[in-house]
């Protein structure tokens, strides 16, 4: 399949898809699925800049500073269980149960203990999706080439400078594949944390359109989260091409 | 029977399976479609990049005025949130078919029949229940959430209650259960891929 059309087809099938949906729906007088034709105009009309920074903007930053979190803490975790097996064996089990709880449950114990502000929001953000990182970074810092190790032991290289110059670049791509695992997380715990207790965000906002039955409104939010996702996403793959394209040059060909 | 523990158990991993069920058919089914005909991928591959970021939580609201908040909600949800890992391996499966045995069957003329059974679903069947493995994490996750925002009926529901009511320990205690009963959904998962692949390289012993 040349280049071209693998481009052109897929554009062209969610253009027909857009144009079925906007003449099917035309009429539509269903309250679920109201006409496309209003869902835009309720898009354009409802997401003015002052409705982005009043809903949109909250729910971004308390994303941005909740994933940072953690990548930070899952990194550091993840480091600490991967350059001690020992204590990782130990552990295991408690991190598979961790792991194998859905994060949502993180709220009612979060909003105990936090009340119900954004940094209730934030923590539950990084706690819950910060495990995929831990788990991911520990198995790349492992996997760092021994020789190099026992290279950098020998030549007397100080125990943060290792890390810095060896365990952390050879385990970023891990790092990076972790965070990319973390981040659809991260988006359904901003979600959820403002469908229960939230006085703003884009959750808030599509539970608000939901209770006063104003349907295209909800659909509106719904698309405003979907491109929002598919865009972190996009960028966290961008970030992941350039990363390992300057580790080695020669993967690039592999990922592009 | 109704409001206790197991009962509650039972009403969270029913909308689990019938979900995830559910997903299984229509996801290997629609994953071997777009991974035999690559213009139909290339067609519908813009349309599913455009609604797979949604998070499937934001359409709980939506559900929940179509569907009420019983257990078709339930399975509606997890059907949704299971069914792209589930698609997308299936695809990939399909895609993983060897060439060269591919060219041989046909120079044989080994029938359809033989075909799908000696040479794609060996293909198609880890691919699949790797995605499995993945969308019944998932589809997990979306039951209780949707147990723990809107109410329907299931131990997410009682994690809630207790918090609401001041309960602690009672919260803690299912928060746990349901941390088991997902661990355990996990290694049954394992479980059945072994069983099902025990013939595939990835689960054979090392002879050396």
């Amino acid at each position: 399949m040349r280049r071209p059309v693998a481009i052109a087809l897929p554009a062209l099938g969610l253009g027909l898809f857009l144009v079925a949906w906007w003449l099917l729906s035309d009429g539509s007088t269903s309250l679920y699925f109201p006409p496309l034709r209003e869902i835009v105009s309720t898009l354009v009309e409802t997401w003015t800049p002052k409705r982005l920074a009043q809903d949109g903007l909250p729910s971004l930053t308390r994303f941005a500073v909740g994933f940072a979190g953690a990548v930070l803490a899952g990194v550091s975790l993840g480091v600490v269980l991967g350059s001690a097996p020992r204590l990782e064996v130990a552990l295991r089990p408690q991190l598979e149960l961790v792991r194998s709880t859905p994060p949502v449950l993180l709220l009612p114990p979060s909003i105990l203990l936090l009340g119900t502000g954004s940094g209730m929001k934030v923590f539950v953000i990084a706690l819950g999706s910060m495990w995929p990182i831990v788990l991911s970074t520990a198995t790349g810092v492992r996997s760092v080439d021994e020789v190099s190790v026992a290279m950098s032991r020998v030549f007397g290289l100080p125990r943060a400078a290792r890390l810095r110059h060896v365990v952390l670049p050879s385990a970023l791509p891990s790092v990076i594949a972790g965070a990319r695992s973390a981040l659809p997380i991260a988006l359904v715990l901003m979600v959820v944390t403002e469908l229960v207790a939230s006085t703003n965000g884009i959750g808030y906002f599509i539970l608000q359109a939901q209770q006063t039955f104003d349907i295209a409104a909800m659909w509106s939010g719904v698309v405003v989260l979907s491109i929002a996702g598919m865009l972190l996403s996009l960028g966290l793959a961008w970030i992941d091409r350039r990363v390992l394209a300057r580790i080695s040059p020669t993967s690039q060909g592999a990922h592009a | 029977m109704d409001g206790t523990a197991p009962g509650l158990a039972a009403k969270t991993l029913q909308g689990w399976f019938v979900g995830l069920a559910a997903a299984l058919a229509i996801g290997t089914v629609l994953g071997i479609v777009l991974g035999t005909f690559s213009i139909v991928e290339l067609a519908l591959r813009g349309v599913l990049e455009a609604i797979r970021p949604i998070p499937s939580v934001a359409v709980i609201p939506l559900l929940v005025i179509m569907l009420g908040i019983g257990m078709e909600m339930k399975y509606v949800l997890v059907l949704l949130a299971a069914l792209w890992p589930i698609t997308i391996h299936a695809t990939l499966g399909v895609r993983s078919v060897d060439a060269v045995a591919k060219d041989t069957m046909r120079t044989y003329s080994v029938p359809l029949r033989g075909r799908l059974a000696h040479l794609v679903l060996p293909s198609l069947a880890p691919q699949v229940l790797t995605g499995l493995r993945v969308a019944s994490a998932i589809g997990l996750i979306v039951a209780v959430t949707a147990e723990l925002i809107v109410g329907a009926p299931g131990l997410g529901n009682q994690v809630n209650l207790a918090q609401q009511s001041g309960r602690v320990e009672q919260m803690w205690a299912y928060i746990v259960l349901i941390g088991i009963i997902g661990t355990a959904a996990n290694a049954a998962m394992l479980g059945l891929e072994r069983r099902v692949l025990h013939w595939h390289a990835s689960h054979r012993r090392a002879i050396a």
